[in-house]
């Protein structure tokens, strides 16, 4: 959480980094959008609420434009990722360093709206306000006739503030109403809804590889690997090659959607440790992690790179929004690999899981949260 | 695994024992009270005699499943409705958590104040552990729930985590407190 008064923010970028969520790509503007661009302006709605986009008619303008928004850092041109196709605009900007605000803005072309583009760009690109810039507050404004755009802001979570009267110019001497919304990096979080079907994908963390279990291919050194003492106490896993096989088929199986596992590989495809997103639970948005790493692959940062990928894939390809990792309060490399990839410490259950050697053992609960 | 058929627990003032049809009504009554709905994320708003119906229904199929223990408390053998507390979120005893459940209570409004609740409490954590040979207890309520604290805390709950943005309170994402009971505190 972010602590007013605290923490400085981070300036704004020079160049806008590239953000992919919720099926988007969010990317810097380049100067061969400048048909796209034409297209977002050409439209009724788009000249009657975008003051910015009213004078765009011509190519020219319309590079003028974007040369104007990547000189801007948190600028992002919104294209579908799968076709490249431009849908619209969202940024951030009017930064307040001090008071650690800004405000956003948004706008689609007229055959990409009533799709949830708009929302899903501004949820993305307040995620990166608040959590990679440090924002304390967004602010919202939009003309208080442009009905589509209240529906964006409240449905992101901006919560109305007030009128701002005469505030926006139309261009021809008059003035509309602006509607003002904002949220606090400290509101709840919005809730989805909905959380994405996802099958078995592999993710690259670092140097090493999170590859889908292969029972014919894995079996045997998993079962190499669960039968090291530390891994036997704390993670009790797979002692035969049968169990293992069986393991490695249960975990290459997302087909039930509450967990998405993987096995950690190097380039060599050397088998170095596995994680889990578990216990995925579709109305709380949560989940569980677990991971161990192989004896011999301790100490080379594979368990930080394997979880901080993983817990990348939870909050986006999977959609979750909090992750809790639990671990027996004497595995203190657990706590300190849990600290390093950002799960903060919450708390301490007494007596709540029974170990390999039978004993019931007191452990650490930590969590992260999409939003941290 | 065969599960216990609904029991009777009571201290002699106290009488626990399954919801039953006749207490519709007065559940109903209970739940029109706002504060309830302030820190129940589960009941349905507004609350109606067939929401009571819904929910005496489901007390009776979760006693037979094993999935629920739900307890009316009275005042008295056949006495007026007191509250309503019950073990849920059951992990079986061949887990390696070695057999847990949750407590989830409340209290009607007129009926605060009087101690009830962590009487009631008592006699259903003793239940769990002695009965149900549950190895640990959990309690969570949503940041801020000062007297569901205090009676966890008085049958010997310790507090041991705030789980931030854990719980669900309609619609939002709240933080909430967990506190565990093993057997040996329970007072």
């Amino acid at each position: 959480m972010s602590q007013p008064g605290q923490a400085a923010m981070a300036p704004p970028p020079e160049t806008a980094p590239v953000l992919e969520s919720d099926g988007l790509r969010l990317r810097p503007w380049q100067l061969d959008d400048a048909a796209g661009v034409l297209e977002i302006a050409d439209d009724d709605v788009s000249r009657r609420f975008s003051p910015s986009l009213r004078t765009v008619f011509t190519l020219v303008e319309a590079e003028a434009w974007i040369e104007m928004r990547r000189q801007r850092g948190a600028n992002w041109a919104v294209v579908d990722p799968a076709t490249g196709e431009l849908l619209g605009r969202v940024g951030l900007h009017h930064f307040d360093l001090d008071d650690r605000c800004a405000e956003i803005g948004y706008g689609l072309k007229a055959t990409a709206r009533g799709a949830g583009v708009a929302r899903r760009a501004v949820q993305t690109a307040v995620d990166y306000g608040f959590g990679e810039l440090g924002l304390a507050r967004i602010s919202l404004e939009h003309a208080l006739d442009n009905a589509a755009s209240c529906g964006v802001a409240r449905a992101t979570g901006f919560v109305p503030e007030g009128v701002r009267r005469s505030a926006i110019s139309r261009g021809d001497g008059t003035y509309d109403d602006a509607h003002l919304h904002a949220r606090l990096a400290s509101d709840p979080l919005v809730l989805p809804t909905t959380r994405p079907v996802v099958a078995p994908t592999e993710v690259v963390a670092g140097a090493y590889q999170l590859c889908i279990p292969n029972p014919e291919l894995d079996a045997e050194s998993v079962a190499e690997a669960c039968a090291d003492p530390m891994i036997s106490l704390y993670n009790a896993g797979p002692v035969t090659s049968e169990d293992a096989y069986a393991w490695c088929r249960g975990r290459a199986d997302w087909s039930d959607q509450t967990h998405a596992s993987w096995l950690v590989k190097d380039t060599a495809g050397l088998l170095l440790g596995t994680v889990s997103i578990f216990q995925i639970n579709d109305r709380s948005l949560g989940g569980q992690v677990g991971y161990w790493v192989a004896a011999p692959a301790r100490g080379r940062g594979v368990g930080t790179a394997a979880l901080t990928a993983a817990t990348r894939f939870a909050f986006g390809a999977l959609g979750l929004v909090r992750l809790e990792l639990y671990h027996a309060i004497d595995n203190e490399a657990s706590c300190r690999l849990a600290s390093a990839a950002g799960f903060a410490f919450e708390g301490t259950h007494r007596q709540s899981y029974r170990y390999g050697d039978g004993l019931l053992r007191d452990e650490h609960s930590h969590a992260r949260l999409a939003t941290d | 695994m065969t599960h216990p058929a609904p029991v009777t627990l009571s201290d002699g003032d106290l009488v626990l024992s399954c919801p039953t049809p006749d207490l519709v009504p007065e559940i109903t009554a209970a739940c029109q009270d706002r504060e309830l709905h302030r820190w129940m994320e589960a009941l349905p708003d507004p609350y109606t005699e067939e929401d009571a119906a819904t929910f005496v229904r489901g007390c009776a199929e979760n006693w037979a499943t094993g999935k629920e223990y739900t307890f009316a408390i009275r005042a008295g053998a056949g006495g007026r409705l007191l509250g309503v507390v019950s073990i849920h979120d059951l992990v079986q005893l061949t887990a390696p958590s070695g057999g847990m459940g949750e407590v989830g209570f409340w209290v009607a409004a007129p009926e605060r104040g009087h101690g009830v609740l962590p009487r009631a409490l008592r006699l259903v954590c003793r239940y769990g552990f002695e009965e149900l040979g549950l190895a640990r207890m959990e309690w969570q309520a949503e940041v801020g729930n000062v007297s569901s604290l205090r009676a966890a805390e008085k049958v010997g709950f310790v507090f041991e985590a705030t789980c931030r943005r854990r719980l669900l309170h309609v619609g939002e994402r709240v933080d909430g407190w967990l506190g565990g009971l093993l057997p040996e505190e329970l007072r």
